[in-house]
Parts: C-alpha cells; sequence; structure tokens
C-alpha cells in the first residue's frame, strides 16, 4: 500500500507479505495474509490484533527472522531476501527485537554486563575498555544501577530486565525496534517506567519503533500509526487518534468497546460479539471477521474486501460496508 | 573471586547433598592422589607370617588370604577406582558431546544412528555387554576403559541432545540471532553452556557406574586380577573368606566401594536439584 | 478466638458478611534466591469482607499474595502451611473444617473459577459427565434430573448447541470455552460465593469481555456474592462493587470502588491507579521495582521502603489493624491516612 502521501522513503516497507507455516494437515496454516506496512524513519506504528492476528510473524518478518512466504521485506531500500547472510548479519545493528519474555530472551549464563556488551562485541570495533564504558552509560540511561552489572538475569525483577533488553538493542543505535508485547508481562506498576522510557528514547533517538501489542491504550498512549489486523489481515490502519475516536471496521469498534478502562465512571457501551476467533486453519473464505461480524451479509463472503481509504489518504479499512462518502477511494494495490 | 566462594557456600548451605557428596568424593580423590604418603605399607607386599589375620594394630583392617595389608590396599584401591571412572567418564563425553550437538542441532542421519544406538544399548543389560566385550578383547585396564567409556557416550549425547532439541527453535536462539550472531557463537556461546546441566548431572552418575562395572568385571574375574589393589578383585577374594569366618576381607573393600558410589549418587541427586531449581530461579 | 458457630443458613441478615477473613497469617517454607530454605511469610494479618450479593475485585501485583487468600479460603494449601486466623463464611470458620465437612462447602456453597480451565478440567473426561459428576455429589438428583441441570447451565453460560457439547472433551473446546464450562461447574449447584482466580488471563481481549459480563450477570441472578482475584484495574473498575488492594501479603486499602478510585488513600493505591491509566508524559516516579522481601517478616509497614509519604513511624511502628477513613466501610492500612 504506497499510497501515503509522504515523499520521505520508507525505513521498512513490508509489500504483499504472506507468511504459511507447515502444521502437517492437509492445509497450511496462513498466519500472515497479504499484509502490505511501512514504517517511515522515526515513525512509530503500532501493530494490534489479539490470538492468531499474525502480529509477531509480521513482527519477526520485519527484522528478518522470518522469511515471508510471498511478498517482499525491505530495509531502507534494499530486499531482505536477497541479502547473504553476512549481510544480513551486519544489517542487523540496525534493526532490533524487543521480546515479551525478558527472562527467555536472555543467556542465563552471561553476567548482565556481559549482555549488554554483547552487540558492541559483535558490530563495532571498540576494545574492551571502550565497550565497558559504553555499557555502563547504556546502564545508567536505562536507569539501572551499576551493581547490576555483575549479576545474573534470575536475579533481575522483570521491568529491570526489560531495561536490560532495551538496553542491550539499542547499544548499536539502530533505526528501527520492533517491540513484540513488551509490557505484557509485567506488572502495571512497573509498565508505566518503561512505557515512559520508551517515549523518552524515541524522542532523544528518533528511532522508528513497530510497537505489537493487544493493549489499546497503550498503542494510543505512544504510536503514531495503527494497524489493525485481524486473522493474518490488516482490516484498518491510519493515524492513532483517527482509528481510535472515529474506528471504521466492525472490528476494530468491537475491540474498543471491550477495553476495561480502570475508572468505574466510564463505562463503554459493549458489542457483544457472537462467537470466538477462527482458528487460522479454519479462516473464513471471505472477510476474516465475517463469522462474528454484527453488520454481516452475504456479500462479505465474497472474498477477501478491498482496502478503501479516506479522502485525505490516510485512514483506511478493509470492509465492504463502510459509508463511501467516508471512504471514497481504492487503494492502489489489491 | 570472592563472590563465586560466597556463591557456592550458599549452594552447598542450600543443598547439603551436594557438599556431602562432593566431600566423601574428594577423601576418596585424596586417598587415591596421597596413597603412597597415606598407606602405611606396600599394597602388594606379602606379609607371610600374617596371612588373613583379622584387623589388630599392625594391619589396620587385617590382611588377605595372599597376606597383604588391607588398609593399604584399600587405600591404593581408590586409584584404580578413579583411574578407571575418570578417563572412562572422559572418553564418554569426548564422543558423546560432539555427537549429542549434531544430532540435536542438525538431525538427519547422525542423529537417526544415535537413537538406533541408544536402542540398542537398552537391548542388552550392559554389564553383560561390558563383560563380554572385555573378555573377548582381553583383559587389561584399557580394555576395561575403552568398553565404558564407549558404553556410556549415546548417554551423554541423549542428554545433551534433549536440551539442545528444547532450546533450538526457542526465544533464546531467536534473540540471539536477531542480536546478530552468527552460527558458531550461537552454538557455543549460547546453546551448548545451556544444554550441558544434564551433561553435568551424568557424570557423577556414570563414574559411579564406571568404578561399579569395573569391580563387576573385576568380581566375576574378568579385567583386573590379583594381586592389584583393586576392590572389586579384592570383594571376590574375600568372598571365598566369608564362609570360613574371615569377614573382613571383603567387608572392608566393600564399604569402601559402596560408600565412594553413595557419594557420587549423592552430589549427582544434588546436582539435579541444584540444577532443577536453576531453571525455575536460578 | 472463639466464634459462636451458627447454623449455616443462608444470610437472611442484610449486614452480616458472606465471607469474613479476619487476621490471617501464612506462611510455608520456601527457597530464597540463593537457594537456601527459609520460611516464605505469604500472608501477613489478611482482612477482607464480602459483603452479601456484592461483587469484591482482589487486587494486587505479582506476589502479593490475592492466589494464596483464596487458596486459603478454598481449602487447598500444602500440608506443610502454617496458616493462622478465621475464614468466616455463613457461620463457620473454614480453617477448622477437614475433609468431608469442608467438601460438602466446596462445589455446593462456594464455587471456584480457576486460573486455567485447562487445568481446572479433567482431560479424559467429558465435560457432561464432569458437571454431572459435581451435581449428583452435592444433591440427590437422578441421573436424568443432573443431565437435563448440566445441559440448562451450559446453556446459560452461552455455549452454543449445548447438547452436542455436552459430550465433548475440554481439549475439543477453544478457551474461552473451556472457561464457560468452569464458570458453569462453579455455578450449578447455586453457590452463596464464588471466587473467580484470574478467570481470564490468556484469554484474547474481545473474549475476556464475553466472559465477564456472564460472570457478573450470573452471580446477579443468583443473588450470589463473588471475590475476582484480578491484577487488571480495568475488570476491577467495570465489574466490581467493593474493592480490596494487597501488597506483600496485606490489604492495604478497600471499600467501595467508587470511593477508592475516586479518592485512593493508600499511597500504593494511588500509584496503581494512575499506572493502569498510561497516559505518557505524567510525571511517574519510577517505584523500586524489586518485589517485597517476603521472607522477612515485620509488623511495621512493608511499603515504606518504596513510598513517597514515608515518616518515621512507619519504619518503626507496628500497623494498626486498620484505620477507618471517609467511610466505614472504605478502610486504609497507612499510619498516615487522613481519619475524619
Amino acid at each position: 500500500m504506497t499510497t501515503l502521501t509522504s515523499p520521505e522513503p520508507a525505513l521498512l516497507q513490508l509489500e504483499n507479505v504472506s507468511r504459511s507455516f507447515d502444521v502437517g494437515g492437509k492445509r497450511p496454516l496462513v498466519a500472515v495474509r497479504n499484509v502490505s506496512l511501512q514504517i517511515r524513519p522515526g515513525e512509530v506504528v503500532g501493530l494490534v490484533g489479539e490470538s492468531g492476528s499474525g502480529k509477531s510473524t509480521i513482527g519477526r518478518m520485519a527484522i528478518a527472522l522470518l522469511p515471508p512466504t510471498s511478498g517482499q521485506v525491505s530495509f531502507d531500500g534494499s530486499d531482505l531476501a536477497a541479502m547473504s547472510p553476512a549481510e544480513l548479519r551486519r544489517l542487523r545493528q540496525r534493526m532490533q527485537i524487543i521480546f515479551q519474555d525478558p527472562w527467555g530472551a536472555l543467556n542465563p549464563r552471561h553476567t548482565i554486563g556481559r549482555l549488554m556488551e554483547e552487540p558492541l562485541l559483535l558490530h563495532t570495533t571498540l576494545s574492551a575498555a571502550q565497550r565497558r564504558e559504553e555499557v555502563i552509560a547504556i546502564a545508567q540511561r536505562m536507569q539501572l544501577g551499576l551493581q547490576l552489572l555483575e549479576r545474573y538475569p534470575a536475579q533481575l525483577s522483570g521491568g529491570q530486565l526489560q531495561r536490560v533488553c532495551i538496553g542491550r538493542a539499542l547499544a548499536t543505535k539502530p533505526d528501527l525496534l520492533v517491540l513484540d508485547e513488551p509490557t505484557s508481562s509485567l506488572d502495571v506498576s512497573v509498565r508505566a517506567g518503561i512505557l515512559q522510557l520508551l517515549d523518552n528514547l524515541r524522542r532523544e533517538t528518533g528511532v522508528a519503533m513497530l510497537f505489537i501489542s493487544h493493549d489499546l491504550e497503550t498503542i494510543h498512549a505512544l504510536c503514531d500509526r495503527v494497524v489493525v489486523l485481524y486473522l493474518g489481515c490488516e482490516v484498518e490502519t491510519g493515524p492513532v487518534d483517527a482509528v481510535f475516536k472515529n474506528p471504521a471496521h466492525p472490528y476494530t469498534q468491537a475491540l474498543l468497546s471491550a477495553q476495561l478502562f480502570a475508572d468505574p465512571a466510564v463505562k463503554t457501551v459493549r458489542q457483544h460479539l457472537q462467537g470466538e476467533i477462527p482458528s487460522p486453519l479454519a479462516a473464513p473464505p471471505g472477510c476474516p471477521f465475517s463469522t462474528r461480524c454484527p453488520i454481516y451479509d452475504a456479500g462479505c463472503d465474497a472474498g477477501l474486501p478491498a482496502m478503501r481509504m479516506d479522502s485525505d489518504g490516510v485512514h483506511a479499512a478493509r470492509c465492504i460496508r463502510l459509508a463511501p462518502d467516508r471512504f471514497p477511494s481504492l487503494t492502489e494495490t489489491n | 573471586m570472592r563472590t563465586t566462594l560466597m556463591a557456592w557456600l550458599n549452594v552447598f548451605r542450600g543443598f547439603p547433598s551436594i557438599a556431602v557428596g562432593l566431600l566423601i568424593v574428594g577423601l576418596y580423590a585424596a586417598m587415591a592422589l596421597l596413597a603412597p604418603w597415606l598407606a602405611p605399607m606396600d599394597p602388594i607386599a606379602v606379609h607371610a607370617d600374617a596371612v588373613l589375620s583379622p584387623p589388630s594394630a599392625r594391619f589396620l583392617l587385617g590382611t588377605d588370604g595372599n597376606g597383604m595389608d588391607l588398609f593399604s590396599r584399600i587405600i591404593y584401591g581408590a586409584r584404580y577406582a578413579f583411574g578407571i571412572a575418570v578417563p572412562a567418564v572422559l572418553l564418554s563425553i569426548l564422543i558423546g558431546l560432539p555427537v549429542g550437538l549434531w544430532a540435536g542441532y542438525r538431525g538427519g542421519w547422525i542423529d537417526e544412528g544415535l537413537l538406533r544406538c541408544m536402542d540398542l544399548l537398552r537391548v542388552f543389560p550392559s554389564i553383560i555387554l561390558a563383560l563380554t566385550i572385555v573378555a573377548a578383547t582381553g583383559q587389561s585396564i584399557m580394555n576395561v576403559i575403552l568398553v565404558i567409556g564407549l558404553l556410556d557416550a549415546p548417554i551423554f549425547a541423549r542428554v545433551v541432545r534433549a536440551e539442545i532439541l528444547a532450546l533450538r527453535g526457542g526465544l533464546l536462539m531467536e534473540s540471539a540471532r536477531a542480536i546478530g550472531n552468527g552460527t558458531s557463537r550461537m552454538l557455543f556461546v549460547h546453546l551448548l553452556p545451556n544444554s550441558i546441566s544434564g551433561a553435568l548431572t551424568q557424570i557423577s552418575v556414570r563414574m559411579a557406574w564406571a568404578i561399579r562395572v569395573s569391580a563387576t568385571l573385576a568380581f566375576v574375574g574378568i579385567g583386573i586380577q590379583q594381586p592389584t589393589p583393586e576392590w572389586g578383585a579384592m570383594i571376590r577374594q574375600g568372598a571365598e573368606f566369608m564362609v570360613t569366618g574371615e569377614w573382613w576381607v571383603a567387608l572392608f573393600p566393600g564399604m569402601a566401594l559402596v560408600t565412594l558410589i553413595f557419594g557420587l549418587n549423592l552430589a549427582a541427586d544434588g546436582i539435579q536439584d541444584w540444577m532443577g531449581r536453576r531453571r525455575t530461579q536460578r | 478466638m472463639n466464634h459462636p458457630t451458627m447454623t449455616p443458613a443462608a444470610t437472611s441478615d442484610a449486614v452480616n458478611p458472606v465471607l469474613s477473613i479476619r487476621g490471617v497469617h501464612l506462611a510455608f517454607a520456601s527457597r530464597d534466591a540463593v537457594g537456601a530454605v527459609r520460611r516464605a511469610h505469604v500472608l501477613n494479618g489478611v482482612e477482607l469482607e464480602v459483603g452479601p450479593g456484592r461483587i469484591v475485585g482482589l487486587i494486587g501485583e505479582t506476589g502479593a499474595g490475592k492466589s494464596m487468600t483464596a487458596t486459603a479460603t478454598i481449602g487447598l494449601l500444602p500440608p506443610s502451611a502454617e496458616i493462622k486466623g478465621q475464614i468466616i463464611f455463613e457461620g463457620v470458620d473454614l480453617l477448622s473444617l477437614q475433609g468431608a465437612a469442608l467438601d460438602k462447602v466446596r462445589g455446593a456453597r462456594i464455587g471456584f473459577v480457576a486460573q486455567n480451565p485447562r487445568a481446572a478440567l479433567e482431560p479424559v473426561t467429558r465435560v457432561g459427565d464432569q458437571l454431572v459428576r459435581l451435581i449428583q455429589a452435592h444433591s440427590s438428583l437422578s441421573s436424568q434430573a443432573a443431565r437435563e441441570r448440566a445441559i440448562a447451565i451450559l446453556e446459560a453460560v452461552g455455549i452454543p448447541d449445548p447438547q452436542a457439547r455436552y459430550r465433548a472433551y475440554p481439549h475439543e473446546l477453544s478457551g474461552g470455552m473451556a472457561q464457560r464450562v468452569v464458570i458453569a461447574m462453579a455455578l450449578v449447584n447455586l453457590p452463596q460465593l464464588v471466587i473467580a482466580d484470574e478467570p481470564t488471563t490468556g484469554l484474547d481481549v474481545t473474549v475476556q469481555a464475553q466472559v465477564l459480563d456472564l460472570l457478573q450477570q450470573l452471580v446477579r441472578a443468583q443473588g450470589a456474592a463473588a471475590l475476582i482475584i484480578t491484577h487488571d484495574l480495568g475488570i476491577v473498575a467495570q465489574y466490581c462493587d467493593d474493592m480490596a488492594i494487597m501488597f506483600a501479603g496485606r490489604v492495604v486499602e478497600r471499600g467501595p470502588v467508587a470511593h477508592i478510585f475516586a479518592k485512593p488513600q493508600h499511597p500504593y493505591s494511588r500509584r496503581l491507579i494512575a499506572a493502569s491509566r498510561a497516559r505518557i508524559g505524567t510525571a511517574l516516579t519510577s517505584m523500586k521495582s524489586d518485589p517485597p522481601d517476603l521472607f522477612r517478616q515485620t509488623t511495621a509497614c512493608v511499603y515504606a521502603d518504596r513510598c513517597e509519604l514515608v515518616a518515621a513511624v512507619c519504619q518503626s511502628a507496628p500497623l494498626e489493624k486498620s484505620c477507618s477513613t471517609a467511610a466505614p466501610d472504605h478502610r486504609v492500612l497507612c499510619h498516615l491516612a487522613q481519619t475524619p
């Protein structure tokens, strides 16, 4: 979807990317279907979806941990699939990922200091002393006490460990940071601190982010744009305020209505959805949301609806029942 | 340095079985190393005047059917115990670890071959197997070491393989790759060190096993023979004298054997608990 | 403390709470960070009440002791646990009950919705059979009648085609469906009290709302009381009448949801509520994020080392049972709380 009106070249571009997994049955599991996505330098894009939405898979494809089964992933203009393993490895200093589970992602046998030093060891020619200095600087920026550098991951709390992961990811000053549910496994009181840290970093370093989450409030607070995913398809995309204040797609509307605000005075009118998310192995033939959509009609089974764009060219949704005056144009691709 | 010492003391405090086990093993190891200084007499010196004499001031644990001092023989026996167990286990690791690493990481025919080997081993009781092989190839210490080492290698391969399989597609590997590690670093810096906890526990168990096998072999008359002061051989000789009332000839070597194996198994148990603890909590 | 044993009749007296947890201390042996075996003081004087027909949210972060409170109430503590205090339900101290007497209460008078539906359901028995077993354990219904009741409750929890689903095995159900079955099992014997331990963990956002709506609706329809344990303030705000906030094994603040959200009295409550509202840019001082050390037992305030209001009295003086504040049912465990 190359209709976003900006002359700046995209930092990360996914074009018609699909990904299937062979799970041994008759049909492969299609985790991601024809998704197109762009992130410009310095932009924060949120990826929202529930289970089976494919958001984690997209995150991994963006950072070349998984190749797409079709479509193209380009970083700074270069097709990732066309790179040699050595080139790809060198490229990794410019794009990093933060996972949901900090304990699982870090080698339990290495000290925090060694873990934070690793990217510098792999990608720079700094001496050991210089690396050490840099690690100390990073730890201070992450508000981690220096005594933690001698400890092991199991001795730190979730919040501290996630800061370690963030510090590690930023060590090589990457252009893109993918965050896969970075605060979902943390306690509430710790979450806010991490999000504030990420926001500060974004402003200080101008790093672009792909923020994957199912928590709409976080996405709203942190992101510039949002992409809503359902069963591997993008169903709505646009600036975060536009999408959250005026959701066009029925799924986005239902998702927003299912949010539970920590304020008894705010009661959202719940949109009751029938049933549950179908398994990606049994995805409906037409619109993926057809099995639960409150405004479903027979036309929805006729194939994947095209993305319709609003008149400003920024907010788009994939639904045949959108108001044509609000969403007049079809997008160029698909 | 100081903190590692403190860390070890904490481990011992939390898992006394490791402390006690290692203490026992350590004592025996010391015995083996310092045998010439600890043993009051030459272990194969024959005291014709004191054949089969009970424990006394002169012969602390008595003498055996050849008039050799049991106490000295038991001390020297530790050398044979460790002298067989340690090289055998080292051999197992040397063969087993790379095979397990490859089988777990790459799969393919090495993995298949390994699994079939394990199946084969499970069919035969390994002591019988060891017996047969040593009897066929010749009775020397080297053969005993080789046989035990080879028979145990698949076990090390298997435990390493299992752990590698568990980690292979996991978050740790993804994270290591994402940060820019190449294959060799992923394998040796990240994968292997986190896959050897099973192997570590097995070292102690396998050493106990090796000692038991060599003692059994000697007991049935294969492998080490008189007058070598090997505990199994000593028990064999002593068994004959149990009936006639010279209980000490078999009992003391037997106790030495049992205690060392106990110590090794205790340490193994404790290490396994500690490893298990480490997994959840380090 | 002696408590007169009353006949366990339904609480006709509106003032009497359905569940009253008084001064409960719980400790058991556990390994600390270095592996040494020590006593972990998981609950340190929990005071909590569930009024008739009220839904109470028990909220806390990891290690606060909220799940332990539920476990203690249901009587599923390991034998090595040392527990003191009282948990009064329908006039009887649950902690004094054992064996058959406790079984009569569990499953019939108190329903339990577990965190992980797959763990709560028996994998090798059909769902309908599990329900029937539960029904017949606490009533004298015939198999036919029990089966009908089971199908009725499956329908009530919104399971489509309940006749067919009756014969399903738990692994054939999706997460949301399985959790509905667990709710059905908790409610089928018309309990006075339903305890739900993190009932929506692992469920998708849209399913979570459905399940909670269902739980609330059924509980109200039966006139039962409920204790919902969660770490999500959104759930408490939207579904609960009263709430209790736990930290390090103590209830630091409890009262009506509207009151507490409007005017939280305890510094921890304030921090929790502020943090739940994820607004970037509001100056949120970073709190010491280590969980409290449960191996250290103290009668003084455990929150003191991370509290912005801390005063000398906090580190030394033992915390009073509770200091009441604005309303008689709004209690705060803090030396510095405003008293009217």
